[in-house]
């Protein structure tokens, strides 16, 4: 397939290899991380023990979001309709920068200054916020974890906890840096009281926008509605107040039916909180009616590609099913260990490590496919059956074929598979390695260092094996033994 | 022009795969009619759990006590907001004269709002609001407490049920400008991960439900 990079979508990048290092260094962080498995993961595990066949739900989810990209066209044709039906304005963008062109063509028709923004991770793809802000544009995001983000000047590290990395005393510290007007005295006793203080500046805000924007979680066909989905409130107050609602989507995110819809709800909030349901999930269909006492005055739906049809016409296509719950960074011991921003990808974890490399292209983003260790907890625990591994696979022999890995790995990769295609060296070698190791490292059970694997010894002992490879124990084992 | 080229690039996609089997359309999980009283047991221990306030009420006339009862309880001024449901004017308002009540959109200067829900979700204990001038949307959002009432009649298992009522029926739904589908309070987990609630919108949820139910009578009293 050919991949397009697509450089708006990020400002820089660092090495990959230097980010993890940081990120393990970084006690803060790690104090952070340390809550996932008790928290979001435990929470999933209790609320889908909750539902008396989630692996049938699962499956459905499944087959909704394939049936759904088996006719896509038609689904957004008629999501288009109907939307217009409602009095919605549907605008389409093949790139992220006609998509940021459209939003700023809106915000300048109606004088706006201030804008209010719902979490959208399509937003982050296409850097809404900074074209808007160069506009002169003040831009605030609403969701309380993305704009402590926004005040430190920070990206999402998780897509739907996106301060996940910090703690309370790093908000505390935000706060009485960024909230200048408030007296520098005063006391936060806890965590309430820094929501409390956010509210306080939120609701002007929410009150005195020109433009609330938000995502869409889903665009449901045949009543040309879209889905939002928190639990803060914030992304109603964003599209209700202000006289001008945009929601930003990506195409995929069309579902035919609000029955499908349904289905797909029940396995979202299980999912990604471990919620039964979000607090909020609110279907909005077109603008204020003539009846109404409140509400936008226009609605305006931008539909973005930004690489989809390329990876629906792929080997990639499954990562289309996504729904964007988090399960999958949430169960990955490498996202437990690093956090999301070492990944430096507005899409983290598995999901990231499959679906960043087509938009923005493998070379720039080759360490993502490579830093998981295969266990298969993400597609275990995915809603949609996304193959993840499978496609970090692919990934992965993309960058074999392409000749993108260093040297020395790839000199690695060659022997080992010239060996592993001829059994008899294959078993010479490993025998006589094996029993080398088993020799020297007997007495003490462990190396502390070892040629060609110093960066393994570093930070931890390599057991020393016992002097026998398993093919020649089960060939003692199974001797003797009629088959 | 974006549109011809992002559909057709998404039909010359589609025209290399074969399509996936149909499957069945999305169903209710039981298709079995629950008992009432199981409905309606289940949506209050699910509220409950996600820290909603419950008032089990035995008819309509016990709506004006509970939500003086309500307001009161959580230390707001007597005033309350709704919107035009002929509902509420034909609630014995008399009964509370100490209570002031408001009908139209939110305003900030709202603290307590009062809706009716068309339905409620047992399985995930969800409430159904509409938008429209008998409940204007900023209700569920402005206000720090929100009380909903809710006919016990109306409570159905599964989410398609449930909006089933609020959606025209046919092939080409008509739906209120927004479809409000609540499961607590306004709640926010993004700082160090604990939970906290209010953070943007309500930091109280009240349901009253309203239905003869047998076997309690009259109101339970709180239920947290």
């Amino acid at each position: 397939m050919i991949v397009g990079t697509r450089p708006s979508m990020r400002a820089h990048k660092t090495s990959f290899n230097a980010n993890v290092r940081a990120a393990l260094s970084n006690r803060t962080l790690q104090e952070a991380l340390g809550g996932l498995d008790s928290g979001l993961v435990a929470r999933r595990r209790a609320a889908v023990d909750g539902v008396a066949d989630f692996g049938a739900l699962r499956e459905q989810g499944k087959a909704i979001r394939d049936r759904t990209l088996d006719d896509l066209a038609h689904h957004l044709e008629t999501f288009e309709r109907n939307a217009i039906r409602a009095g919605s304005v549907v605008h389409w963008a093949s790139t992220a920068l006609q998509a940021r062109e459209i939003v700023l063509g809106l915000c300048q028709k109606v004088g706006a200054r201030l804008v209010t923004k719902g979490k959208s991770m399509v937003s982050e793809e296409i850097a809404l916020n900074a074209h808007l802000q160069a506009a002169g544009i003040e831009t605030i995001e609403t969701d309380l974890g993305e704009y402590i983000l926004q005040l430190r000047g920070e990206m999402p590290s998780h897509i739907i906890a996106p301060a996940i990395h910090l703690t309370q005393g790093d908000v505390e510290d935000c706060f009485r840096h960024h909230h200048t007007h408030l007296p520098p005295d005063r006391q936060f006793a806890d965590a309430a009281s820094l929501v409390a203080e956010a509210r306080g500046i939120m609701r002007e805000k929410f009150l005195s926008a020109d433009v609330g924007i938000t995502g869409a979680n889903f665009l449901v066909a045949e009543t040309g509605s879209t889905v939002i989905v928190t639990n803060e409130g914030n992304g109603d107050l964003t599209q209700t107040l202000p006289r001008l609602h945009i929601v930003l989507a990506t195409i995929e995110k069309a579902v035919p039916t609000l029955a499908d819809t349904a289905v797909l709800l029940r396995l979202l909030a299980r999912s990604a909180t471990g919620q039964d349901m979000a607090a909020y999930t609110t279907f909005s269909t077109g603008p204020k009616r003539i009846a109404d006492p409140d509400g936008p005055q226009e609605c305006h739906i931008v539909l973005i590609d930004n690489g989809r049809t390329e990876l629906l016409a792929g080997q990639f296509r499954d990562v289309l099913r996504c729904i964007r719950c988090g399960a999958c960074m949430n169960h990955c011991p490498i996202y437990q260990a690093i956090g999301g921003h070492a990944y430096s990808s507005v899409y983290p974890g598995p999901i990231g490590a499959a679906l960043t490399p087509a938009l923005q292209g493998l070379e720039q983003n080759r360490d993502l496919p490579q830093a998981s260790t295969f266990c298969g907890r993400c597609e275990e625990v995915c809603p949609v059956k996304i193959p993840l591994v499978t496609l970090m696979r692919q990934w992965r022999e993309q960058d074999f074929a392409a000749g993108l890995a260093p040297p020395r790995q790839r000199l690695s990769l060659n022997a080992w598979s010239y060996a592993a295609k001829r059994p008899r060296l294959y078993r010479f070698v490993t025998r006589f390695a094996i029993a080398m190791l088993g020799a020297v490292g007997h007495s003490r059970g462990h190396f502390r260092h070892l040629p060609f694997a110093g960066r393994w010894t570093r930070a931890r002992n390599l057991p020393a094996p016992q002097g026998r490879t398993f093919q020649h124990l089960w060939e003692d084992t199974t001797r003797g033994v009629p088959r | 022009m974006s549109r011809a080229t992002i559909l057709k690039a998404v039909r010359a996609a589609a025209a290399q795969r074969r399509p996936a089997p149909l499957m069945r359309q999305a169903v209710a999980p039981s298709g079995l009619k629950l008992a009432q009283s199981l409905l309606s047991g289940t949506l209050i221990a699910r509220l409950c759990a996600c820290g909603v306030i419950v008032e089990r009420l035995r008819a309509w006339d016990a709506v004006p006590a509970a939500v003086l009862k309500v307001v009161t309880a959580a230390g707001q001024p007597l005033v309350i907001r709704h919107g035009a449901d002929a509902l509420f004017n034909t609630l014995a308002w008399n009964q509370v004269p100490n209570l002031q009540r408001r009908t139209g959109a939110a305003s900030r200067e709202d603290k307590t709002s009062l809706s009716r829900a068309l339905s409620a979700i047992s399985e995930t204990g969800t409430l159904v609001l509409g938008s429209g001038p008998d409940n204007p949307v900023t209700l569920s959002f402005l206000p720090e407490l929100h009380i909903v009432v809710l006919d016990e009649t109306c409570i159905f298992e599964t989410m398609d049920e449930a909006l089933a009522r609020v959606r025209s029926p046919g092939d080409a739904p008509q739906l209120p400008r927004t479809v409000n589908l609540i499961s607590g309070a306004s709640r926010t987990g993004d700082i160090g991960g604990r939970l906290v609630l209010g953070a943007h919108g309500p930091r109280q949820l009240a349901v009253l439900l309203v239905g003869g139910s047998q076997e309690n009578g009259a109101s339970e009293g709180r239920r947290q």
